[in-house]
């Protein structure tokens, strides 16, 4: 379902956005430093933070991103669904080694720490049309 | 209740979006370029192209509820604002200024992303949502990200 050109989206040089929605309903934006290409099917995304996105996604699995490519600016939308969090691991690892590139890239190292993987199916994709 | 201090912020070059939801509580997330603030009325308005706000439409238009964030991308300053649709309906011509000048400021304050990063987004078109704030919360990365602001403290500051 991921095309591979999408991929350059996924490396973290551009922040991606979330929107999540609490069983009440309430609707939730933020960025996010990681969306990061698991498979054709799964992506993972980088849980930090004990926030709102994490609530959110634990009671109401679905939520959206647009994560964007640093070349091209090709933003892309992806409706997924949360599956399960991996705490430790080959994905937690590799995931760990780039939040921190990330965050030296920053200003945010001491801040940003990788709590867990975050894996999700990915229920659709489509290209923004939001640039001329 | 919004602080001076998050009127000026939200008019300053600001990346935002806007989240809304349907029936089934799957959210969805558009782009907006540019605000306006009416601290008097607490409200804010946000405009999003129409090239992607179909399905934030029609979600608004079942229930209203607004979640618009709002981030300094050097800094990652950042704050949401939470609160429920007053009026929808396409931008006007002074909207479409304040959309155009919001781009210059992006384009003129970020000199380190490439111009056609904000100057390849079409703008127009675009939609005016008029929501007002019921609450705001702190967004910046770190332990702190999600606390609700006490607007009474501030204002009495």
């Amino acid at each position: 379902m991921l095309p591979d050109e999408i991929k350059p989206a996924m490396q973290g040089a551009i922040p991606s956005t979330i929107v999540t929605c609490s069983l009440s309903g309430v609707p939730n934006v933020t960025d996010i430093s990681q969306v990061w290409y698991v498979d054709a099917t799964h992506v993972a995304l980088s849980y930090q933070f004990f926030n709102k996105t994490h609530r959110n996604v634990r009671e109401n699995p679905f939520a959206e991103v647009i994560i964007r490519d640093p070349q091209t600016f090709q933003e892309w939308y992806l409706e997924i669904q949360y599956d399960h969090a991996e705490e430790s691991g080959p994905l937690f690892e590799a995931m760990d080694i780039q939040l921190e590139a990330i965050a030296s890239l920053t200003g945010m190292s001491g801040v940003f720490k990788l709590r867990a993987a975050d894996v999700y199916s990915v229920l659709s994709v489509r290209k923004s049309t939001s640039r001329a | 209740m919004i602080p001076d201090r998050l009127v000026i912020f939200v008019h300053a070059p600001v990346l935002s979006w806007v989240g809304t939801r349907d029936a089934r509580l799957r959210p969805t997330v558009a782009w907006v370029f540019g605000a306006r603030v009416s601290a008097a009325s607490d409200e804010i308005t946000a405009f999003v192209p129409d090239v992607e706000v179909e399905r934030t439409k029609r979600n608004l238009e079942s229930d209203g509820l607004v979640a618009f964030t709002a981030v300094e991308p050097i800094t990652h300053e950042a704050y949401q604002f939470k609160g429920k649709l007053v009026e929808m309906r396409t931008s006007n011509d002074e909207e479409r200024a304040v959309q155009d000048i919001h781009r210059s400021k992006l384009i003129s304050q970020f000199t380190i992303y490439p111009r056609e990063l904000f100057a390849g987004f079409t703008l127009h078109p675009s939609t005016a949502l008029r929501f007002r704030v019921e609450q705001i919360f702190v967004q910046t990365p770190g332990p702190g990200a999600g606390r609700l602001l006490d607007l009474s403290a501030e204002a009495g500051a």
